[in-house]
Parts: structure tokens; C-alpha cells; sequence
């Protein structure tokens, strides 16, 4: 199959497309648990008055990669 | 005794965007039931610049980029791309932030303690007795840090023990001032 066709074979170029997504939604995902996790750590460690916020935000780009791969599964 | 009078008028602070606070209201993991935070600075918000142009520059990126996208996208694939520029961009913020925001130096009333977070995963939080510090060296230089006034403060102690540092942190001299003075009172008695 050349390039051209490829292309235009609408089905593969989009299986092809949702594979991406879901691949780049699931680093994304993994990433920000890591980055959830650590922040949880870290406000243990230095306990500040911000620690709420810093959980919510951490737990927003967790909620965004859960949100991301959902919608990726179904493009 | 001149010293120990500035110590103890030293009234809660906090300047430069946090970077520099002087009896905050925080606790860190191995604080004594009688120790006090005197101190907790971060690095100067201006050594802060680059990354924030950065997120800048890849929201104006990814904008414009939707201008060249191929035509063989559907709607809810542009959708999907949009979203996650914007997810990435905002880990990236978030990224950079935690990095500036836990990467701090705290000096209490009986030691030194550096808490380093480099690259989110890596931890590593050094303590320095005041009683074991031998010399405390603050050093500046360079266009940026003459106009804003932040340099590294070096804290040497005896022995092998490891030393401390404390990079791009404002007002680096009265930083050490500060350091000098509660190891005289510790030394010395209050």
C-alpha cells in the first residue's frame, strides 16, 4: 500500500489516529499520577497552607488524562 | 548584644512572590516539637522566565496550528489534538511550578534544612545543625541577579558532613545575615 492510499483509506487512517490518542492519552494519564503522587509527598514533607490547592490542581491533571483517554477511546 | 535584638524583631513576611519569607507558617517532615522556621526562601521568581515564555510560546503555537491542520480530520479528532495541547501545556506549567515551589531552603532556629526536587521524582532534603555550620558564603553576580538582587548561598559544615546550598534565592546577603546571626545565638546562648 502506498502513502496515497493510505490516506484515503478513511477506516485505517482513523484506527491509526485512535491508537495515537489512546497511546498519548495513557502516557499523559500516567505522567500526571506520577505528578499527583509526588506533589502529595512533597506537601508532606514541606507542609504549606496551600496543600488543598496543590492536591486539587494535582488531582484536575488526573482528572484530565481519565477525560482524555475516555474521549479517545470513543473517537 | 546587637545581634540577637535584629533576631527576634524579625516580624512575619512573606516578599517577591514568596521567595523569601521570614517566619511563614510552615512545617517541614522533621520538625523538632521546639524548633521554629525562621527562613524560607526559593529561587528569585525572575529565574522563573523562561519556562512561563515557554508556555506562552506553545499556546501560541498550538493556536496557530490549527490553522495547518490536514483536512482528513474530523471534528472530534481536531477536538482531541486541542485538548491535549492544552492538557500537556498545563502539566507543563504544573510541572515547572511544583519543581519552583517545593525547591526550597528552610533555616530554623537550630539548623539549615534544603529541600531539592529535581525532575519531580528526585528527593533529596540535606540538614545542617547550626552547631556543625563552619562558614556561610553568599555569592551574586551576572546582569539579571545585580538588578534583582538574588544570587546562591553557600553553607560549608564541619567535617563530612554534607553542605548546603541554596541557588538563585533573593537577597542572598541577608540570607547568610540571618544564617550568621542564629549561629552566634546558638553558639553564644540567647
Amino acid at each position: 500500500m502506498d502513502l496515497n492510499s493510505f490516506f484515503n483509506n478513511k477506516e485505517l487512517l482513523n484506527l491509526f489516529i485512535k491508537a495515537f490518542a489512546v497511546v498519548f492519552s495513557i502516557i499523559y494519564l500516567l505522567f500526571s499520577i506520577v505528578l499527583a503522587k509526588q506533589a502529595d509527598i512533597m506537601t508532606k514533607t514541606v507542609d504549606t497552607q496551600k496543600k488543598p490547592l496543590i492536591i486539587l490542581v494535582s488531582l484536575g491533571q488526573v482528572g484530565l488524562g481519565v477525560g482524555l483517554l475516555i474521549y479517545s477511546l470513543f473517537l | 548584644m546587637k545581634t540577637v535584638e535584629k533576631l527576634e524583631t524579625l516580624s512575619s513576611s512573606h516578599q517577591i512572590l514568596h521567595a523569601f519569607n521570614i517566619r511563614p507558617n510552615i512545617r517541614f517532615e522533621a520538625q523538632g516539637d521546639n524548633e521554629q522556621v525562621i527562613l524560607v526562601v526559593r529561587a528569585h521568581p525572575i529565574t522563573q522566565i523562561p519556562w512561563l515564555l515557554n508556555s506562552i510560546i506553545f499556546i501560541v503555537f498550538f493556536y496557530y496550528l490549527n490553522f495547518f491542520l490536514p483536512s482528513f480530520l474530523n471534528l472530534g479528532q481536531i477536538i482531541f489534538i486541542n485538548l491535549f495541547a492544552l492538557s500537556t501545556i498545563s502539566a507543563y506549567i504544573w510541572f515547572n511550578f511544583l519543581s519552583w515551589y517545593f525547591n526550597v531552603g528552610i533555616v530554623t532556629n537550630q539548623r539549615v534544612v534544603d529541600v531539592d526536587l529535581q525532575a519531580i521524582v528526585y528527593r533529596e532534603v540535606t540538614y545542617a545543625n547550626l552547631n556543625k555550620i563552619e562558614d556561610v558564603t553568599s555569592k551574586g553576580g551576572g546582569f539579571l541577579a545585580s538588578i534583582f538582587n538574588y544570587g546562591n548561598v553557600f553553607i560549608q559544615t564541619a567535617g563530612t558532613e554534607v553542605n548546603v546550598e541554596f541557588f538563585n534565592v533573593p537577597k542572598p546577603a541577608e540570607v547568610s545575615r540571618i544564617i550568621n546571626n542564629l549561629i552566634y545565638v546558638k553558639k553564644n546562648g540567647s
